[in-house]
């Protein structure tokens, strides 16, 4: 009886981290170690998912104003650079480009007023060949930190 | 005389006819362009805020706490259909933490534990771990730890929700959340030429509402009985939009190197505020979507 217990068990936690590979991703390795150098809160809208390489994938978030934010992008090693476009989603204008920074995965920046921006990941993964079908998704973290702008002057 | 009366009634009949195929034309074209509108946002994936990053918000611009706002605790035995309880359990959820921001430490865990036992109804109880509650029974005598523990399953809640297969669930859930925060920071205000910062605040929220409703339309669209709560939360939609165009914003973005990195700065030159009509229009909205929540009309 205990055995059937204890396998029942085990097949539920397997089934549970296989259905969320990408749990808490954004609280591990790259993404960890560039939040440690931070003295930020972690913002509610932190995210986490699977992503293939080279489709574009938008997620929308909403920044409250008159704060500093940071966005940390993190990923598998041979995923590689991570192309990142943060979007007016009224205009569409194009506020930044990291392609136009060597794609840099730790944006800072300010947000004067509350308002939303779209946000578009694309794992390029330049170095790597993909011979199977499903080697070319990975575990994407997106973690936003932020903080009060912090009043200057004397 | 009877000449002039039949042409009459026939100029009465043909602009009744004529008005129902403008109607039924204008419900078409409503219709396809939401179709429209609904494929578009598909392709985007809208992050929803939990309740107390906008009630935090909310302490934080002045508001003051107001006890006859937050929606009793009610036999939740009487709430008998599953989007009923869902969109309960977003209105409790956004209540709890009004009552957590303002201290009403006691009241806030009696509401913790109704939706506790709202989310049995909603099979989502797996999502309060015990580990919590038992850190509560041991810090049952300290109310500030009590508060901090609280606060931290119910996030812990609001994000495991997030991660789950059942959008519709969450959105429903996000939408019971959202229409309440509007409910409690619109209702504050009582004189809102003389609060034009909690006015601004609103409008604020109503920023986090477009994910909000975004992703109810994604994943209720296609729900028959969701549809008189969808038409009545995009009406509190437009009245918003209409509201950031008085505004007049224009949005620019300038991008400098400091020590500590890249860094962007991303301006909105709004230098009108939105009016007073428009305002009143989208509280006088949501109190209605609010009552009907509470009725269970939905």
């Amino acid at each position: 009886m205990k055995w059937l217990l204890v396998t029942i068990t085990l097949a539920i936690s397997v089934n549970i981290a296989f259905a969320q590979p990408c749990r808490d991703y954004n609280r591990m390795g790259n993404c960890l170690l560039l939040m440690n150098r931070e003295v930020m809160n972690v913002y509610g809208q932190s995210k986490n998912a699977l992503l293939q390489a080279n489709i574009p994938n938008n997620f929308s978030v909403t920044l409250f104003g008159e704060k500093d934010y940071k966005f940390i992008i993190c990923s598998e090693a041979n995923f590689y650079p991570i192309h990142i476009r943060l979007i007016d989603p009224l205009t569409q204008e194009v506020f930044y480009d990291n392609k136009d920074d060597d794609y840099l995965e730790s944006i800072g920046f300010t947000i004067e007023k509350t308002r939303r921006l779209i946000v578009e990941i694309t794992l390029l993964a330049a170095k790597t060949e993909f011979k199977d079908i499903g080697q070319d998704r990975a575990c994407v973290g997106v973690l936003i930190l932020w903080q009060k702008v912090p009043k200057t002057g004397f | 005389m009877r000449r002039k009366t039949n042409l009459l009634i026939t100029l009465i009949l043909a602009s009744c006819l004529l008005g129902c195929v403008n109607e039924s034309k204008k419900k078409e074209d409503s219709l396809l362009a939401q179709q429209k509108d609904s494929i578009y946002r598909e392709r985007i994936e809208y992050l929803l805020p939990s309740p107390q990053e906008l009630m935090s918000f909310a302490k934080d611009q002045g508001y003051t706490y107001k006890e006859f706002l937050v929606n009793p605790l009610e036999n939740i035995e009487e709430i008998n259909l599953f989007r009923n309880q869902a969109l309960y359990f977003g209105m409790y959820f956004c209540d709890f933490y009004y009552l957590s921001v303002f201290d009403k430490n006691t009241q806030s865990l009696k509401y913790l534990t109704t939706l506790r036992q709202l989310s049995l109804k909603l099979s989502i109880e797996h999502f309060f771990k015990e580990s919590f509650f038992k850190r509560m029974e041991d810090n049952y005598s300290n109310l500030d730890s009590l508060k901090e523990i609280s606060i931290e399953l119910s996030s812990d809640v609001f994000n495991s929700l997030d991660q789950t297969d059942n959008n519709m669930l969450f959105s429903i859930i996000g939408i019971g959340s959202i229409v309440e925060a509007l409910y409690l920071t619109a209702n504050s205000i009582t004189d809102a030429q003389k609060q034009p910062r909690l006015v601004s605040s609103v409008y604020d929220i109503g920023e986090f509402y477009e994910n909000f409703f975004s992703s109810f339309l994604v994943f209720c669209n296609d729900e028959k009985s969701l549809k008189p709560l969808l038409m009545d939360l995009t009406e509190v939609r437009d009245i918003l939009h209409k509201g950031k165009v008085e505004r007049n914003n224009t949005s620019s973005a300038t991008k400098k190197m400091t020590s500590s990195g890249m860094k962007i700065k991303i301006s909105d030159d709004s230098k009108k505020s939105s009016s007073d009509e428009n305002f009143s229009l989208l509280k006088a909205k949501v109190i209605n979507i609010r009552t009907k929540i509470v009725n269970q009309q939905y």
